[in-house]
């Protein structure tokens, strides 16, 4: 599966550029494909709904379409996108022309940073024509702060009273039964 | 363990001893053995051992920077995963010595000729096995709230591990009094035992077994996986707690079927010898 991401992320560095400085969706073939959301501020564990628009500009029927989200770090830090969202790649159905898709993922924040969310539309595997529709989204500016809640010095007295206890109320549970 | 029983339920009026075998014989068997596991036996250590486990658990969710971004959520599941599995485990072990532990110390004739019915024996045995789950359910209370407090999940978190768990833990129970009633020793009883959790607890280490339809009929079929699944979905994932109630259907049904059988069936299987040697 990491693979795949892998080779889907060489093809998105090749058709990145595409969408880069541009504000709308950018255009491939006759497939386009916009995103929902410009920027997001996030918290670590925030969850997210990024919505894409898959329109057919093309006099006709489109394949059966990919439709995948990509998650990109500045840092060029590798994103498992699994961890992200639990389904990247959607399956889309032709589209009539002059007709849109919508797709949609629930992403959830798991990293702090800097990363830039894009959706990418690609011909499916199985379609009679590979690579007639290849577009990609704009980008959405995804900015996440660290919100660690959980720390091991609030959990400590838990950690170590509890079985502390127990063991103390078995040992006496014990001695008093030693002594009947 | 239950080897003082006789004397107990032993009153000088014959009268009263058949009315008080066939109302309460189950509350009396139960009694004997829940002084014989918490005072004189190995609940006290059992449950310490647990909560070592879980305070090893504990302290990886809240230390571990891989578990971090998860918060509290993610947390308070992974401890009630760990609360439910290990809580049905040592209540099966316990109720996997109930019958043919009697056998194997050569109290069960006593056992047999007290005068409560062989219904009332399995009863009062499921019940003080179902002590050990809800004694480690109190003892995973702490570890919850110390997670989930700031994530205002304590409440559902632990409304959740209870109906889950004692769901999956009377079920459990039923099927080990069952399976040491049919057996001649301890350690065919247990084995059999773990065997049969091992198979049921195995599928929930599959990852994403539900995204495909024969992968989410057999989530839903067992009912580990199923409960493990509801106790994910309403308390990670957010949804409503009548959303995904199909996925207690199975452990409901098991609870029923288990129960029923223990009922009727286990009072015809309790002999001085088993079905079944090691």
């Amino acid at each position: 599966m990491k693979r795949m991401f892998m080779v889907t992320a060489i093809l998105f560095a090749v058709i990145a550029p595409m969408a880069v400085g541009t504000s709308a969706a950018a255009a491939s073939g006759t497939v386009d494909i916009t995103i929902d959301h410009s920027r997001i501020n996030s918290s670590v564990g925030d969850r997210h709904t990024i919505r894409s628009t898959i329109t057919n500009r093309g006099a006709t029927e489109s394949d059966r379409l990919i439709a995948q989200l990509l998650v990109v770090s500045p840092e060029g830090v590798y994103q498992d996108l699994e961890e992200w969202t639990t389904d990247p790649v959607i399956k889309v159905d032709p589209i009539a022309p002059g007709g849109t898709a919508e797709v949609s993922w629930n992403i959830q924040t798991v990293n702090k940073g800097s990363f830039g969310v894009y959706s990418v539309v690609l011909p499916n595997s199985g379609a009679s024509t590979p690579g007639s529709a290849v577009a990609v989204s704009s980008g959405v500016d995804v900015t996440v702060a660290d919100a660690r809640t959980l720390s091991a010095g609030g959990a400590l007295p838990v950690i170590i009273a509890v079985p502390i206890v127990l063991a103390l109320a078995a040992a006496a549970s014990r001695r008093s039964q030693r002594v009947k | 363990m239950t080897a003082s029983l006789s004397t107990e339920v032993d009153p000088t009026e014959p009268g009263q001893s058949s009315a008080r075998g066939a109302v309460g014989g189950w509350r009396i068997i139960a009694g004997q053995e829940f002084r014989d596991l918490w005072i004189r036996g190995r609940g006290p250590l059992l449950l310490v051992g647990y909560s070592v486990l879980l305070s090893a658990v504990t302290y990886l969710a809240a230390t571990n920077t891989l578990l971090s971004f998860v918060q509290q959520r993610e947390a308070v599941n992974l401890t009630l995963q760990v609360a439910v599995a290990v809580g049905v485990l040592l209540t099966l072990i316990v109720s996997a010595d109930a019958i043919s532990g009697e056998r194997e110390r050569g109290t069960l004739e006593n056992l047999l000729l007290a005068p409560v019915s062989r219904r009332d024996i399995l009863l009062g045995k499921l019940v003080a096995a179902l002590s050990v789950w809800l004694a480690v359910f109190v003892v995973t209370i702490p570890y919850v709230w110390v997670l989930g407090r700031e994530g205002a999940v304590v409440g559902r978190a632990l409304l959740l591990g209870f109906i889950v768990g004692t769901l999956l833990a009377v079920t459990m129970a039923a099927v080990g009094v069952l399976i040491s009633a049919w057996s001649n020793s301890n350690k065919a009883s247990v084995s059999v035992s773990l065997f049969i959790l091992l198979a049921l607890l195995a599928p929930t280490q599959l990852p994403a077994m539900s995204k495909s339809w024969i992968g989410g009929f057999l989530v839903r079929l067992n009912p580990m996986t199923s409960g493990n699944q509801y106790i994910l979905l309403v308390l990670v994932k957010g949804h409503r707690w009548t959303q995904d109630l199909s996925y207690l259907v199975s452990p409901v049904l098991a609870v029923v079927l288990a129960g029923a059988v223990l009922l009727v069936v286990g009072p015809k299987i309790v002999r001085l010898t088993g079905g079944v040697s090691a």
